[in-house]
């Protein structure tokens, strides 16, 4: 329903954009999907790409990952038509290149290969046209194109399918024109027919770009991967994931003995827990080695005690097997991780998940979630897999469970700020007191763990733009609050500047989302998780001056969040104190020019200077 | 009696410089004191330490052929959760054409102490994993197991190299600081190497001797000659802006063969000077017949009897016109054409050989004196002068005589001017490759600024500030701008001049001489903009945004040269029409420095109701030394400083108005 709803919206929306000029354009997608012996799929791919001018030679590289050679693409044919319609080059077969692709997707270790190849012509525009066929063991879905690309269009996007009666799918499509399906006595055919003229742009805080993808889900009831095994409900798909662990949970002699050890004497089981975790974030470290069916199957427990590394599934997996052994029984969970929320297809089970976390059910106080890769506060699952959708695997029991949503106060940053001119040395001295937590403490907290002390210095030191780094600290209050502390010492000839016989101040502005002017976006808005922040900052008057000029207080409430500026004066300084707090939500775009006008009302606020301080006999 | 005395002594303080530590340097011999070790003392930032990585290297025979045995053992101390990642290791090796290197005797541990006692955590071999990266590049990558802070880990190896041609050059820096680091190399006599060390100017200790132990090869008897180098205490190395490439400033040690004297004593020379490399190259398919073939050609693709009658400059530029825009660089670089001249003409696109080749063969067509110059690029680090090496170029450009003047040109870039390289070939000296044989190198030095001028005319009405913008951008920068716009069309040009802080006027956006590129490129465009006003008083930036905003130099000190790549130039003028009613409160005072290095001036001038402000600066170096970098620092705090300080207008009071 939600599809539907952002489909009017795009219509309605792109039909402005229609006559844009592109770098290049697909012109045909075409996928064929048949099935061959033992369930292997055999896939034929088509396409056709126009390229307008030379920017566009970037979408003339084409490449393909394969995980096993006898997945590996073959009968690659090539060739390239000119402005005036003839075949003008045609691709060799030396110059089809072949690539170890050993640290894919960030990955220690990946059996992955990668085949593609490069044609260029220097007259525009001239069309690419290539084709290749591919033998498909391992499946969830039935690997059909649709766009190539987000920033291109794809003009039309054709998809067959031929299968067998008795290999049953079920299909949901998503931006696609028709469909079309043809039962004989033994077969099913189906026909998928699309188009992708209305390029995605990137913009902030809009839904993850797949939302605007045509897309076409053929998922069959029973998968291949290894073996084939039931996805009809997302409780046998949960199933197979279950099985995969049995016989992985052993652990060596020595690390149960480590693991009583450690929780000898202790009671309360998150105390047990959380002891067993921090066991978990000092001696494991994350090393993703993907290697055939190790993609989806987690390695060994004792593989993990043993080598004190492993990927997430490994760890999860591990972790799981640790408690196991304390007597505190958890589930292993997949989940779809990134700091962009992507709504799950709960019609169609299938594995829509990129990585593994451990539920811990808890009937007599709040259950746990914990991602075992994670070296933040215990229980803090962070942007990256907060207020969403997964798929908790329990024998005979998988079901899909919500994780809980990050909250205001779990994301809130405050800023206690204190300014001095001096004016012989014609510069200001900062001293900062900040605590960050969301987002924020994340990233800090990685720079703390993750950095050798020189560079983390020299990055530091363009920590405020236009100052002098003094010193700084960056502490977490302790390993199990999710918040780090900062102190900061600088000086800069920003801040405060003279001209004359005054002096103008500059505010130290709140970071504010800045979004593009209503008459430039196009996508709705989706704000995953909220932003908060609360800034006091204290402003010295030097001696001898006085405020001659004073900014006017600023409130702004609206149904998207609230922002407050206020100005309070003695003396010898004055005070800024601001709040910030921008709920998440999902708006369709008709809400854009008020969300808009929020943001940009509060961050002009921001960046207007102050105050004006002039010499007191003036 | 005495020489053998004396290397005995010798021998006895190369491996005393070691024991004189509380560390053995014997693989599996790790002590409490490396486990207990909490910081490392000349660096007390750093993550992890070399404790020692000691090569090994000798000459066997294998298959009947001369091989070079490498054996390496490492140590290594992690100290911080930072440091874990040091547990992550990669052996890099080399395949060429027909025979490739081979990694054997992996061998990996990883120390903790747990309750005061040492635990050993071994490698499982299952836990290798092999790929390759790139065309002549294996690697074998493991996880070290069991690796936490305060962990120490060692791992040995070696290497089987048929590539006698080359021994590995051996880096004594890493990315952490090395404790000791020692290159202990074994030659026979019937191999010559010269080597080089790069970053230091001694070793902390070198010596060489001869090895007591009688060899035997084809029943001759000989002894090797051990050279051993070791450095101590070596900093990490930390990357800065403005280098070319980390290959040029790591500190390490590089060997090149210069002889192969066989046991019947035939002394063979091993492509070790650069005549023998520039003959080799002019027979190669791929380089010097590539060039003649393609002369041959050039008939077929352009007019050559019309053009052999015009003047030697358009000839030039007609030839290099032509294959710009006729010719698509596939943005690959080398030396070697990457396919039959044939086939380039047929699919008009190929590397940048295939492209300068091909254009050299149609410039000489046409009666051009012209020669392929030989060079690497930036991110490929420098040539050394005296290490005859193929390897260490990747790209050749061209020199052309023309009208009496030597022109370097790259046929790849097409917005280039004719007669100059794009930045990224500009590294040193390139080698001419000539057919006499002679050896000459050329300098890809551009001494020539390149200039980019910017005017703004700023005037007030309406509470509204419009600037009118006139950027006007010469060779480099025209470059940059052209690669940026010249294709794009005005939807794109308008998104990329759009900003959050103003209102761009449309219909104002400009560009001239676009595709002219021996022509300044022009960009015109105008804004409107709230001004800063307090108190009745008007703020006004001269130059909004176009200097610097913040000095790019903030850390202390710099080790490295400061590698600009070319001299610049900009300049910088606003006029400000003084609004009626208005006056100056405030103007920033003007500001000139000349010297050697560095030129800048800073000036406003009223005129009849206009203020014009004015900033120039010039860089007058394409790369300055790291003693340089404090004054080159200051230099920007005034580009700062001045070009973003501003003038302040006042209402005029009303007797002043009268």
């Amino acid at each position: 329903m939600k599809h539907i709803f952002l489909s009017i919206l795009l219509l309605v929306q792109f039909s402005l954009y229609a006559q844009k000029k592109y770098d290049a354009e697909v012109l045909l997608v075409h996928s064929h999907a048949s099935l061959n012996s033992d369930y292997n799929l055999k896939m034929n791919y088509h396409i056709e790409i126009r390229i307008n001018n030379k920017d566009g030679q970037e979408y003339a590289k084409r490449y393909f990952a394969y995980f096993s050679d006898s997945e590996k693409p073959y009968d690659l044919k090539a060739y390239i038509i000119g402005p005036n319609g003839k075949t003008i080059q045609k691709l060799r077969s030396r110059e089809v290149k072949t690539i170890d692709n050993v640290s894919l997707n960030n990955s220690f270790y990946e059996d992955s290969k990668l085949m593609g190849f490069y044609m260029s012509q220097n007259e525009f525009p001239y069309t690419l046209v290539y084709s290749y066929d591919k033998n498909v063991s391992n499946y969830f879905r039935i690997p059909l194109l649709t766009n190539l690309y987000r920033d291109i269009p794809t003009k039309k996007i054709i998809a067959t399918v031929d299968l067998p009666r008795d290999f049953p799918v079920r299909y949901e499509t998503q931006h696609m024109d028709s469909v079309r399906v043809d039962t004989t006595e033994n077969e099913i055919h189906f026909r998928f027919v699309g188009h992708y003229t209305n390029t995605t742009p990137t913009e902030y805080l809009a839904p993850p770009a797949s939302y605007f993808d045509p897309e076409i889900r053929v998922i069959p009831e029973y998968f291949k991967y290894g073996i084939r095994h039931s996805q009809k409900t997302w409780k046998d798909f949960g199933q197979w994931q279950y099985d995969l662990l049995e016989f992985r949970e052993e652990l060596p002699e020595n690390e149960k003995q480590k693991i009583s050890q450690l929780i000898k004497g202790v009671t309360d089981t998150t105390e047990k827990i959380k002891i067993l975790y921090h066991y978990l974030q000092d001696e494991t470290r994350y090393v993703n080695v993907a290697i055939q069916h190790g993609r989806l199957t987690p390695k060994d427990a004792s593989y993990v005690a043993q080598n004190k590394y492993g990927d997430c599934k490994a760890l999860s997996n591990y972790f799981r097997a640790v408690l196991s052994y304390a007597g505190i029984s958890s589930d292993y969970t997949i989940i779809n991780a990134g700091s962009k929320i992507d709504t799950l297809d709960r019609r169609l089970p299938f594995t829509q998940f990129n990585h593994a976390i451990l539920y811990v059910p808890r009937k007599d106080t709040s259950s746990l979630w914990l991602d075992c890769t994670s070296k933040y506060a215990f229980g803090y699952l962070g942007t990256f897999t907060q207020n969403r959708y997964a798929l908790v695997t329990e024998n005979n029991n998988s079901h899909l469970l919500h994780t809980p949503a990050l909250k205001p106060a779990d994301v809130l940053t405050t800023r206690r700020i204190s300014l001095t001119y001096k004016l012989i040395q014609n510069w200001t001295a900062i001293d900062i007191n900040n605590t960050y937590r969301g987002p924020a403490y994340q990233e800090l907290a990685s720079f703390k763990r993750f950095y050798n002390g020189s560079v983390k210095e020299k990055i530091m030191k363009f920590f405020i733009p236009n100052a002098v780094m003094e010193s700084y600290d960056l502490n977490l209050v302790n390993r199990d609050s999710a918040k780090i502390q900062l102190q900061f010492k600088a000086h800069s000839n920003k801040t405060y500047v003279k001209y004359g016989q005054d002096i103008l101040v500059r505010n130290i502005a709140l970071s504010i989302p800045d979004l593009e002017k209503p008459s430039k976006r196009k996508l709705p808005v989706q704000i995953n998780f909220p932003i908060y922040k609360i800034d006091s900052i204290r402003y010295n008057i030097p001696y001898g001056y006085r405020i001659s000029s004073i900014k006017k207080d600023t409130t702004l409430v609206t149904s998207f969040g609230t922002y407050e500026s206020k100005i309070s004066t003695t003396d010898s300084s004055f005070v800024v104190t601001k709040n910030f707090l921008l709920k998440p939500g999902t708006y369709p775009l008709r809400s854009y020019p008020a969300l808009y006008r929020f943001l940009n009302t509060a961050s002009k606020n921001e960046h207007k200077f102050n105050v004006l301080l002039t010499k007191k006999n003036q | 009696m005495k020489q053998l005395f004396l290397l005995f002594l010798l021998i006895l303080g190369s491996t005393s410089l070691f024991s004189q530590q509380e560390y053995s340097d014997s693989f599996g011999k790790v002590s409490k004191a490396e486990l207990e070790m909490k910081q490392y003392p000349q660096d007390k930032n750093a993550e992890a330490v070399v404790l020692f990585d000691v090569r090994k290297s000798k000459f066997i025979i294998v298959d009947n052929r001369w091989h070079i045995l490498y054996e390496r053992t490492t140590r290594i101390k992690i100290l911080t959760d930072a440091g874990i990642s040091a547990g992550n290791i990669e052996i890099r090796y080399n395949i060429g054409r027909k025979s490739s290197e081979h990694v054997s005797k992996i061998d990996a541990v990883t120390y903790n102490l747990e309750d005061g006692q040492i635990k050993k955590t071994e490698l499982n071999a299952n836990n290798i994993y092999d790929g390759r990266d790139g065309r002549y590049t294996l690697v074998k990558k493991f996880a070290m197991p069991n690796v936490r802070k305060g962990s120490v880990i060692e791992f040995k190896y070696q290497i089987l190299s048929p590539f006698t041609f080359k021994l590995k050059s051996w880096n004594f820096q890493w990315r952490i600081p090395v404790r000791y680091s020692e290159d202990i190399v074994r030659i026979n006599p019937y191999f010559e190497y010269a080597w080089k060390l790069q970053g230091a100017k001694n070793f902390t200790y070198h010596t060489r001797y001869v090895d007591q132990t009688m060899q035997h090869y084809e029943g001759i008897s000989y002894q090797n000659m051990i050279y051993d180098m070791v450095m101590k205490n070596v900093p990490a190395f930390h990357n800065e802006a403005y280098i070319s490439s980390v290959n040029d400033y790591i500190l390490r040690v590089e060997f090149q063969l210069s002889k192969y004297k066989s046991p019947q004593g035939i002394t063979q020379k091993m492509f070790n000077t650069w005549p023998d490399l520039i003959t080799s190259l002019l027979k190669d398919d791929q380089f010097g017949k590539f060039i003649n073939k393609s002369e041959k050609l050039a008939s077929k693709v352009m007019d050559m009897a019309s053009l052999e009658q015009k003047p030697e400059k358009v000839r030039f530029d007609s030839i290099m016109n032509f294959v710009k825009s006729n010719f698509t660089w596939d943005e690959y670089n080398d030396y070697w054409a990457s396919e039959k001249p044939a086939e380039f003409l047929k699919d008009k696109s190929g590397n940048s050989a295939s492209i300068n080749l091909f254009t050299l063969g149609l410039l000489r067509k046409a009666g051009i004196t012209a020669y392929p110059v030989l060079i690497s690029t930036r991110d490929n680090g420098t040539i050394k002068y005296n290490y005859p090496y193929l390897d260490l170029f990747n790209y050749v450009v061209i020199v052309a005589q023309v009208d009496g003047k030597l022109i370097l040109c790259d046929a790849t870039e097409k917005y280039a001017q004719n007669d100059k390289l794009p930045p990224r070939c500009i590294n040193h000296k390139g080698l001419i490759v000539m057919k006499q044989g002679d050896v000459k190198w050329i300098s890809l030095a551009n001494t020539f600024p390149s200039d980019i001028y910017k005017e703004n005319n700023i005037t007030y009405s309406n509470d509204q500030l419009t600037y009118q913008v006139s950027t006007l951008a010469k060779d480099n920068f025209a470059l940059l701008y052209r690669n940026k716009f010249a294709d794009q069309d005005q939807d794109k040009l308008l998104k990329a001049l759009e900003s959050d802080n103003y209102t761009l006027i449309d219909s104002t956006v400009q560009i001239i001489n676009k595709k002219t590129k021996n022509k300044p490129f022009i960009l015109k465009y105008s804004f409107e903009t709230n001004p800063v006003k307090i108190n009745g008083k008007l703020f006004i930036s001269p130059f909004y945004n176009e200097v610097l905003s913040d000095n790019p130099f903030k850390l202390d000190q710099r080790y490295f040269p400061i590698d600009m790549v070319y001299p610049e130039k900009r300049s910088f003028k606003s006029t400000i029409s003084i609004p009626k009613g208005y006056e100056i409160d405030y103007i920033p005072n003007p500001l000139s420095i000349t010297n050697d290095l560095f030129s800048f001036n800073y000036s406003i001038l009223e005129n009849q109701g206009q203020l014009t402000v004015q900033l120039n600066y010039y860089f007058k170096k394409g790369i300055y030394p790291a003693t340089d970098y404090i004054r080159l620092k200051s230099y920007f705090d005034d580009i700062v400083t001045k070009g973003n300080d501003r003038i302040v207008l006042k209402k005029k009071t009303s007797s002043d108005s009268k």
